[in-house]
């Protein structure tokens, strides 16, 4: 099975080269901003639907890389984030490049990318079968609490408020409703409407708050549209650190992959706060925390790693437990469940030979980032000066594109207007969208597993309290709940 | 807009859509005997949205500082979103009318000319990129991933 599942990858040249578009497609993405790794894997889905499943996912898997990675181009040359996820590398990148340091800071975030990811796999590698193995054990109850911890997490996590959070969770869940009920298949609002049958594509949801909300913005920005930073100038010599660096750094480098792999594993939070958080552990854990912000290679290779590990810990819940850790996570868990692979504990049973291809996979396009995104580093700083009203339009035909492609229904296409329009009112009253395409994804499985639970114990809601791996779920769930508020109440008593 | 005020909209949106949604569980019926039925958990997200948006609402109308109240005028240019939405809009309605292909074409031109400036106004230039960016779509998807694309009027051609 082990075999099976790399040989899959490595012997197939369309999967080689699949992954290797997506990686290249990815660092475009990830590299201009205004173009993120989630719109990237988004755009892809559709079109991986047409290739078998080690090869749709592995062209997932390169986008996913690839968007996460690409960031630190212009985080660098052009101090601003290709990616939410490289924030924080601005913070010493931009100053590097100031010092005429800028292919040196591209290098180390290259390479530190690189090492972020591989340190990620491997953890993904060995926890996610000794997870799967726990995760056999649970029960609808289980599953239940660990749906309602998610989305606690996730409203309490983004953002500042936590009711608007808890609110954009809950309206995603209430629009995951429409159409056929599980258990009983049950037709319920879809107001006689035929398209409502299958409620909302998940392919269209996506497409419309997080592709095409960002065009509509756009329009309103336009003005802005203009201001583009100068590209900085750099000259590549290796990856710009010595091994005696290296030794120097490696603390730091361990410390920001679990962190990265920890907020990965926990879900809805990100990439963006795994770089920051990752920075300020950097900063204060350091003998020089002053030198921070002044263009020191502590604060890149803290911010680049943990980003990157972020990776490999959001794929552990979402594929032992078909909970996803990030945005990313939850379209690929979309795609997964396109090609007929449930996530969850069974996982290695019923799919063994895709799970280990899927770990091939991001080996492979790893690797491919490290060699593409430091050879080919001259074209991608080229591809930053593509005009954005050129540009923009052009992805926004393609998110029709792909919504039309995923059931060849142009009610699909109108959804992603829809849902984009509903994207901008979400933004206007400043509520996150994470939590709502995380209530969305769940929904379903919080319901099954609720009315599952209940018939089985007979309406009995002790069950969810007295087993206790499902208290324990529900403990954190509100401990998270009551610490957020607390924090927000003594930030509100000191402003 | 004040903070106050966009918080106030947007608590009672969101009680609305509570209420509504509420309303409509009652037509979905129970099948299965034991079961709580398909109307249970929409009822208990329905009572969850009204009940933390009613808390929205409280604590936003109990809020009277200075910061959350001061009226902030909006950096967007409103033109340029109603005209991209009103652009967007008419594409996704004439995508299967049209077809992808002059739907797209007319789309990205006008599109482009709604984000450009005066220095950056450049129609020829939208219409070749328009189209050829378009061709090359459409070849991509339908011959390369053999997936089908609204033909429209170029069909009955």
């Amino acid at each position: 099975m082990v075999l099976e599942g790399i040989l899959a990858v490595i012997l197939s040249p369309t999967c080689l080269l699949v992954t290797l578009l997506g990686v290249v497609v990815g660092i475009i993405f990830g590299s201009i901003p205004g173009l993120s790794a989630t719109m990237a894997v988004v755009l892809f889905l559709p079109m991986s639907f047409g290739l078998s499943p080690v090869d749709g996912i592995s062209l997932l898997m390169g986008l996913y890389i690839g968007g996460i990675s690409g960031g630190c181009i212009s985080a660098v040359l052009l101090k601003i984030p290709g990616t939410p996820s490289s924030i924080s590398t601005v913070f010493d990148g931009g100053p590097m490049a100031d010092k005429g340091e800028a292919g040196r800071a591209i290098g180390i975030s290259i390479l530190y990318s690189f090492i972020g990811g591989i340190l990620s796999l491997i953890a993904l590698i060995f926890i996610s079968p000794y997870l799967a193995a726990i995760t056999l054990k649970f029960t609808a109850f289980e599953y239940f609490s660990i749906a309602l911890f998610s989305l606690t997490i996730i409203a309490s996590m983004s953002g500042k408020s936590v009711l608007n959070g808890l609110l954009s969770g809950l309206l995603g869940m209430a629009l995951a409703f429409v159409g056929i009920s599980p258990i009983d298949g049950f037709m319920r609002f879809n107001f006689n409407s035929i398209n409502l049958l299958n409620g909302f594509d998940i392919v269209a949801v996506l497409i419309g708050l997080f592709a095409v909300t960002d065009i509509i913005q756009t329009g309103a920005d336009r003005k802005r549209l203009f201001d583009k930073g100068n590209i900085i100038q750099y000259s590549m010599k290796g990856f710009g650190i010595s091994l005696h660096e290296f030794k120097g750094q490696f603390v730091n480098m361990i410390r920001s992959a679990l962190i990265g792999l920890g907020i990965g594993i926990l879900p809805g939070i990100g990439g963006s706060t795994s770089g920051l958080l990752a920075y300020s552990s950097a900063q204060n854990a350091s003998k020089y925390p002053e030198k921070f912000g002044t263009g020191i290679i502590d604060g890149v290779i803290a911010s680049e790693t943990a980003n990157n590990a972020t990776i490999g810990g959001a794929l552990i819940p979402l594929l032992t437990m078909g909970i996803p850790g990030s945005t990313v996570a939850a379209v690929i868990l979309g795609g997964l469940t396109i090609h007929g692979i449930t996530p969850g504990p069974l996982i290695f049973v019923k799919n063994g030979v895709f799970m280990y291809a899927i770990f091939t996979a991001l080996l492979v396009a790893n690797l491919y980032m490290l060699v593409v995104e430091y050879a080919g580093l001259k074209w991608f700083v080229k591809l930053l000066g593509i005009p954005k009203h050129i540009l923009l339009p052009i992805v926004m035909v393609l998110c029709a594109v792909g919504a039309y492609a995923t059931g060849n229904n142009v009610f699909d296409v109108w959804s992603i207007f829809a849902f984009g329009m509903l994207g901008l009112m979400l933004k206007k009253l400043a509520i996150t969208t994470t939590p709502f395409i995380i209530g969305y994804i769940l929904s379903g499985m919080a319901e099954e597993n609720l009315r599952r639970a209940l018939i089985v114990s007979k309406g009995d809601l002790l069950p969810f309290i007295t087993r206790p791996i499902s208290a324990l779920f529900l403990i954190v769930a509100v401990v998270s709940i009551v610490m957020i508020v607390i924090k927000n109440k003594a930030k509100r008593a000191t402003a | 807009m004040s903070e106050k005020r966009r918080d106030i909209i947007g608590s009672i949106i969101f009680i609305i859509f509570g209420i509504f949604l509420f309303a409509v569980s009652f037509t979905v019926k129970t099948i299965i005997e034991n079961d709580v039925g398909p109307a249970f958990m929409p009822k208990i997200v329905a009572v969850a949205i009204v009940i933390v948006s009613v808390s929205k609402l409280i604590i936003a109308l109990k809020n009277n500082s200075a910061s959350y109240t001061t009226e902030k005028k909006s950096k967007d240019d409103k033109m340029g979103s109603l005209l991209t939405i009103l652009n967007l809009g008419a594409y996704v309605v004439l995508f299967e009318p049209l077809g992808f292909i002059i739907s797209s074409i007319v789309y990205l031109i006008l599109q482009m000319i709604i984000l450009s400036d005066k220095v950056n106004f450049k129609p020829v230039k939208f219409a070749i990129i328009s189209v050829a960016s378009t061709v090359a779509i459409y070849f991509l998807f339908v011959y390369a991933f053999n997936l089908m694309l609204p033909e429209g009027l170029l069909g009955i051609i």
